[in-house]
Parts: C-alpha cells; structure tokens; sequence
C-alpha cells in the first residue's frame, strides 16, 4: 500500500488530473471549431483571483475556486465578443494577445505581487488534513499517515472534478446546445442558416472553456502554495493545446488521454524531458500532417466497438 | 403577397450580379426561378436569407424588412432553405442533422440539458419524433452508424430538405435539389415538393430540370445575366420569345 | 520632444511593418497564419549576431546572411509543416497549429543552442555615431533601420506589381485553382513567398537586435504578437495596411512609455487588436467582402 501511494506517484495522479481538467477546457471551445489561445491567461485569472481572495481577504477555498473561474470567463465574454463574429482566426490571435496582456498586467499589479508572485497560498492537502484532525483524524485514516490521507482526499475532489466535467460534456453534447456546437463545428454558415445563433453558441463555448480554465487556476494555485506570472506563460497555453491536438478533440475522452500521456511520458523518460517543449512542437507539426484528428476519434470508436462486438459474438 | 422584392441589386466587387430583379411570392404557391447558369440565381436566395446584404433594393416577408437580418433570424421568422453544393453536418447522423434544424423552434439551454428536466426531455422527445417523421416524409432510413456525409447523393439532397422543413418554414427555398438525380428520383422528389405544398408551405425553387419545373410549379421567374426577363405560368414562360431566345441563343440569319 | 518620440516611433515601427510584412505576405498567398514567423525572425537575429561576432563580418553581410538562413528556414516549414496538409482536406485550424508546433520547437531549439540569457552585438558592430537634425537626435542604427526597412517596403511593392514573378505572386494570392489554370506553378509560388517572407523576417531580426542591442530566444514571442496585432489592425493580407499599421503601433507604443505608462508597452499591440476589432474588424485597410488577402 505504502508503495502505491508514496508522495511521488500521488503528486504525479494530481498533476495528470489538473491537466485533464485543463484538457476539457480546451476541448469545449474546440467543440464549436474555434481555437482559444488564451487558456494559460484563464488560468492565470482564476489563480490569482482565486488566491488574492483566500490569501488577502480569508475566503474559504471552496468559494474562491468558483469565483477565480466566474471571472476568468466573464473577461472572456469581453474578449470573445468582437473576436467571434468574425472566422477563428481572429479569435486565436486575439486570445493569443490576452494571454500575453495578463502577463504583463499580473507582472505590474502590486495585488499580485508582480514578478514574486503569491506564497504561502494555503494548500488544499493542509485544508483537508486540518479538517481531518478537527474530525477526530489526527494521524490519517486506516493506517495511512495524515499527509497519505489528505492528499489521497486531494485526488478525490481532483476526480469529482473531472468526473463531474465529463457528464456535463456527455450530456451537453447530447442535448440541443451540443448539436449547435456540432453543427457550427462542422459548418458555420450551414448551422446559421438553420436558425442557430452561431455567435452566441460560440461565444458560450469561448465562455465555458474559460471558466474551466478559471477553475483549474484555482485548483493549481491551491495545489502548489505559490504562483508567480511564469506558471501562466504562453508554453503553458501550448500545452494544453498538444493535450487536444495528441489525443483528439472530436470525444472528451480525446484530451483527457493526452493529459495522462503527455504528463506520465515525461515522468518515465526522465532524459527526454530536458527537451519536453521541442517534442511537443514536433508532436504538434507530425499530428497535423499524418493524423489531425487526434489519437482518437470518432471513427477510432466505432471502428473498435464494431470489432468488439464481433468479438463477443464469437 | 408574403415575400415581395422590390428593385433588388447586387454587385460584387464593380460586377453586377443582379439587377432590379423585383417579384413577389403568395402563400401556398410554388415558384420556380429558372435561368442559365451564372444567372445570379443562388444569390438572389444569398440575399432572401441575409447571407449578404443587396447593395440596393427592399426585401420584405409579410410586410416586414428583411434587411440587416441575420441569417439565423431570417430562418426563425419562417425562411429556410437548402444549399446548391449539399452542406449536410457530414459527420453528424441524418437523424441530428434534422434535429438540428429544430433548433429555432426549441429552447432548452445548459442547464435544463445538464440535468435532463422533465420540460427539457418531453421537448427532446418531440423533436425527436418530429425529426423521425420528416425523415419518413422524405424516404430516408436512419441509421446511427452511416453519418449524413457517406449517404447516397440522392438521400443527402432529401436530407437537406427535411432538416429545412424541422425550422417549421413558411416558405422553404431549394437550391437545385433535383441536381444529380435520376428519373425515378426526380418523380419521387415532384411529389414531395406537392406534398411540402400540401402542408401549406410556400416553395420556391431553383431547378435546370425542366421537366420537373414545368411540372410543378405554378409560376415561374425567369433571370438572366442577372435581369428578370420574364414572369408567368409554365404554359406562358414556354412561348415567351425572351424566354426561348436566352436558353437557345439568337438565331444567326 | 514630440519631433524627437515621432523619429524614435517611426524607427521602431518600421521593424514591425517589415515583421508584419511577412505575416502579410503567407496570408496573402496561402491564407494562412504563420504563426512561426516570430520565431524565424529571431533566428534571423541570432544569425547576424554570430556572424558579427566570430566572424567578423560587416553588419550589411550580417543581414544578407541573416536573409538566406532564415529564407532557408522557411523552405524547411513550408516543406515539411505546410505542404503535407495541403494535400488533404483539413480545417483551418491545421495550418495555425501546425505552425504553432514549429514555433515552439524553435524557440526551445534556440534556448537549447544559445541559452535563456540575452546576448549583445560586439561594441564595434556599428559606432555610436549621433547625429543631430534641430532638436532631433538621430542615431546611425535608426538611420540604417529606417533606410534599409521603407527601402525594402517599396522594393517589395515595385516588384509584386511590376514583375512576371510578382504578378504570378498576385495571381496565387487571388486563387491558387486560377493560378494553376493559367500554367504557373504554384508550388514553386509558395516557396518564393515562403521563403521571401521569412528573409524579410531574418533581416528585421538583425535590425531590432542591433536596435535594442539584445538578442533572445523570447524575442520572437512578443515580436511575433506584434506583427499579429499589425496584420489584423491592418487588415489581413494588406500590405499597405502592414506598413501603416506598424508604424502606428511603432508609435503609439514609444508616446506610451513617453507619457508614462511604461510597463503596459506590451500591452498596446492587444490594445489595437480590440478596438480594431470593435470598431472596423475588417481592419483598416481590409476590404468587408473577402476573407483572404489581395495586395
């Protein structure tokens, strides 16, 4: 037991599901075919908003993470509403531009502490173990030790999380508002012409990822007990994006995969990830030219369920 | 009168396409627009669903302007239309392809599909219905595993016409729908289009296939180099000089 | 003061224009957003400085060096980022990601051959020399910056419009499918531009690394955003719009730090984004009935 849920592997599952999560906010604005730039920027909203309140002004975190992710996606409805009327090209750039203001605002703002960032941002581990002990858990549950079991209890409310994205993606996608998106996605002027607001669909899209990524801000800055301007760089946006681009964003599944593959590899192969960020350049050139739909896609899924199903046939 | 155009022009870039092209349409008729190829036929549809805007003239639909109208509300007033190059969602089953175009006519948003509200599944279950019906109508099969884009030619351009018919039009324009189409498709698609009539809906149509236009429609509009030539009914436009002269060309003496 | 701010806008702004110039160039043609050409840009800068450095070599070869090495790089993308997605139907967002991709790859390559720290040009690359015209000062670098970026504008214009190859140029950028029709070779069209655009990108890097006396691996990022903001304020595909509008940005930004607001710089080129975005999308050069470009 002691084995599997030693320090390192625990804070490796954490970071698999942060970016998962970070993975499905891309996926939603992709679901309306429009590539948002500027998720490292939500991020960037939500932690320090996030942090300035639970830090400065003594919220509880389960308040703070919701309100970092409301702001983060109501300065995307400012941002995206000139940007979306207009074909996906401009959204990129103009999130692009965001994500670099941010930067530069979060760098001269003296609440943000400019290039020193935030410390001493409390954990959720601590939260959770000091909840545990005014509950009568002093020295962990089950014969784990305090830390074990509040960063166990971390992993929880991480999957919950991204358990709770996933219905909502699944059920989304199968109801009136997830078939707007797919028919914007799969022709914007056809889905206009057959009475869909394709501005406010994709506006709300734009919207959603941003509050995801507001949320995962949160997350991340009460995960780490510092943030600074460099946690929210540019590469950080590119990341996420290889999560889509690896693992597909035509199913949710897609870049949650992504996240799992793209976080675990550099863990396994220590060496190679000296050069993380030039791999993923490649990844991103060599998916676009020979598979740009991603590892998985739709015809992926059908294609395994038809040979699944002869197989129980046999 | 439901739809009157009135002096509609369009250029492009210095080119006119159309030139005070103006008709009216009633409710119930079939009106079909016919006319060489490059005529300004599919732009003359651009400009009734706001595609684009005329660069001059009025458009109205039961007395209300259509100018400055985006598309989606063109749609939602009662205009829907089909695409000369079939724009199906390719990916997508015939079946969402029609449910989509319920989309102006339902309401359910995030939240009420996020937790499935009795309002939000009793209106998913109608749509459904309804779509399943349209899809009747036009003769095509559902089938979750074949997705719009891999259908036959024939049925993708059927497709079109029910996913038009879920935005619960008044009055359906179709671009072309006989293009590609056998002689036995073609009968099926005339006695469609009265059935679409019979429902009380108002059609208009683009066609090259004589036979079916002569055959269906109760009047017809005749354009040319963007200049409306010549109105009237089949027997009328048949015997019109104008008419016989720019499909044949001027007979060299 | 103000005289003196204009000068100093209008240098720097006429590196934006050249940068822009190459973002024009690709969207013209292709239609696409190279969202690399930062990075080449400061390729093209670390080129020059190595040449200056080790081997000595005037600061005029610099540039032409810089130009083929660049223009080189160029080819490579289009070869293998660009060209195998035109072979198969993609969405838009292929090319943009794919660029994405070599951009990253770049910048890292960069950090991993030179190194995070900034890097400066040899003292006796170009001499301090200042010249005073009334109450302006000039330097000999801005000087060359203006001369060598307006003259390589108006060249560039000269010769698209003047030119067989620059016609041929127009006529891709029109449509690829006509300009197959009428016998030229387009491909070969789309590596001309390709690699024109990232030679001018090679030789802008030179000149802001001279400028500012500091060459980095991140200097492509923020410059890349820049000549993104010119190409939209500009209106895509415009080349008078790229030349315009980087001087305006080149400007707006010097009276930014002059009036005060010397840390938001950065955050100006966003600025015009926005607005431009608000009050004309289509840029202000960009005509509201095509989606690509036309020179």
């Amino acid at each position: 037991m002691d084995v599997i849920l030693n320090q390192y592997y625990l804070q490796i599952a954490i970071f698999v599901l942060l970016n998962a999560i970070l993975g499905v906010s891309i996926y939603l604005t992709l679901a309306t075919g429009q590539l948002s730039l500027g998720n490292a920027g939500f991020m960037s909203i939500g932690a320090y908003t996030c942090a300035i309140l639970t830090v400065k002004a003594g919220l509880p975190i389960y308040l703070g993470i919701p309100i970092g992710g409301i702001a983060a996606s109501f300065i995307s409805i400012i941002i995206g509403f000139p940007a979306l009327r207009l074909t996906g090209i401009y959204l990129a750039i103009a999130t692009l531009g965001f994500g670099e203001v941010v930067r530069v605002i979060v760098l001269n703002l003296k609440v943000t502490n400019g290039a020193l960032g935030i410390s001493g941002i409390p954990t959720l581990g601590a939260k959770i173990g000091k909840a545990l002990s005014a509950l009568g858990f002093p020295h962990g549950v089950g014969g784990l030790t305090a830390q074990q079991t509040s960063n166990l209890m971390v992993l929880v409310v991480l999957l919950l999380c991204l358990s709770f994205l996933i219905f909502f993606c699944t059920r989304l996608n199968r109801s009136r508002v997830g078939r707007a998106f797919a028919a914007i996605k799969a022709d914007e002027s056809a889905a206009e012409a057959m009475g869909i607001n394709t501005t406010y669909y994709k506006l709300l899209a734009f919207a959603l990822g941003a509050l995801i990524a507001g949320i995962a801000g949160g997350l991340s800055a009460h995960l780490t007990f510092f943030i600074g301007p460099k946690d929210f760089a540019y590469n950080r946006t590119v990341e996420i994006l290889t999560f889509a681009v690896l693992g597909g964003s035509d199913l949710i599944i897609g870049p949650i995969v992504g996240a799992l593959l793209l976080t675990l590899l550099p863990e396994l192969l220590r060496s190679a990830s000296e050069y993380r960020l030039m791999i993923y350049g490649a990844l991103m050139v060599a998916m676009m030219a020979f598979r740009p739909q991603g590892l998985i896609s739709e015809e992926t899924v059908r294609f395994w369920k038809r040979k699944l199903g002869r197989g129980m046939k046999q | 009168m439901t739809l009157v155009l009135d002096q509609v022009s369009k250029s492009f870039g210095g080119l006119a396409a159309l030139g005070n092209v103006s008709f009216t349409v009633n409710g119930g008729e079939i009106v079909g627009i016919i006319g060489p190829n490059g005529a300004g036929k599919t732009t003359l549809f651009n400009l009734i669903t706001g595609i684009f805007p005329p660069s001059s003239g009025k458009i109205s639909y039961k007395g209300k302007n259509l100018l400055g109208i985006r598309p989606y509300k063109v749609t939602s007033l009662g205009l829907a239309r089909t695409f000369q190059n079939i724009r199906l969602f390719g990916h997508m089953s015939p079946l969402d392809n029609v449910m989509v175009g319920a989309h102006c006519r339902t309401k359910a948003g995030v939240w009420k599909g996020l937790w499935r509200t009795p309002t939000q599944r009793k209106e998913e279950k109608r749509t459904r219905e309804r779509a399943q019906a349209l899809l009747q109508l036009v003769g095509v099969e559902n089938d979750s595993d074949t997705p719009a884009g891999s259908l036959p030619y024939g049925q993708q351009r059927r497709l079109e016409i029910a996913r038009a018919l879920a935005t619960e039009p008044e009055i359906i324009l179709l671009d072309e729908p006989a293009a590609g189409m056998n002689e036995s498709e073609t009968e099926d698609l005339r006695l469609l289009i009265k059935k679409i009539q019979m429902m009380g809906k108002t059609v208009i149509l683009i066609e090259h296939d004589m036979n079916l236009v002569m055959n269906v429609c109760d009047r017809l509009v005749v354009i040319n180099f963007g200049q409306k030539i010549a109105e009237g009914t089949p027997a009328e436009i048949q015997k019109n000089p104008l008419v016989i002269e720019a499909y044949l060309g001027r007979e060299e003496a | 003061m103000f005289w003196q701010q204009l000068v100093n806008g209008l240098t720097l702004g006429s590196t934006y224009s050249l940068v822009a110039l190459g973002y024009t160039l690709i969207m013209g043609v292709l239609n696409i957003i190279n969202m690399a050409h930062g990075e080449i840009f400061m390729f093209g800068a670390f080129v020059g400085l190595l040449l200056v450095t080790y081997l000595k070599v005037n600061i005029f070869v610099a540039m032409a060096g810089a130009m083929v090495a660049c223009a080189l790089l160029g080819i490579l993308m289009e070869m293998l980022a660009l060209r195998p997605l035109r072979r198969r139907a993609v969405s838009d967002l292929a090319p943009l990601i794919s660029t994405i991709g070599v951009s990253i790859f770049l910048e890292n390559l960069a950090l991993k051959i030179f190194g995070p720290q900034s890097q400066t040009f040899p003292s006796g690359a170009l001499s301090g020399v200042q010249i005073q015209l009334g109450s302006i000062q000039i330097s000999l670098v801005q000087i060359i910056i203006l001369g060598i970026s307006f003259g390589l504008m108006f060249v560039l214009r000269f010769w698209l419009s003047k030119t067989r190859v620059g016609k041929a140029i127009r006529t891709t950028a029109e449509s690829i499918d006509t300009a197959n029709l009428l016998g030229i070779n387009t491909n070969k069209i789309i590596l001309l531009t390709v690699a024109l655009a990232s030679g001018l990108g090679g030789i802008a890097g030179v000149l802001v690394g001279l400028s500012i006396n500091a060459v980095e691996p991140t200097m492509g990022l923020s410059m890349g955003l820049k000549g993104l903001a010119v190409l939209i304020f500009g209106g895509m595909g415009n080349i008078t719009g790229a030349m315009v509008g980087g001087l305006i940005l080149g400007i707006a930004e010097v009276f930014t730090v002059a009036y005060g607001a010397s840390s938001y710089r950065d955050a100006v080129a966003f600025g015009m984004i926005i607005l431009i975005l608000f009050i004309r999308p289509q840029g202000l050069f960009g005509s509201s009935t095509r989606k690509g470009g036309r020179f």
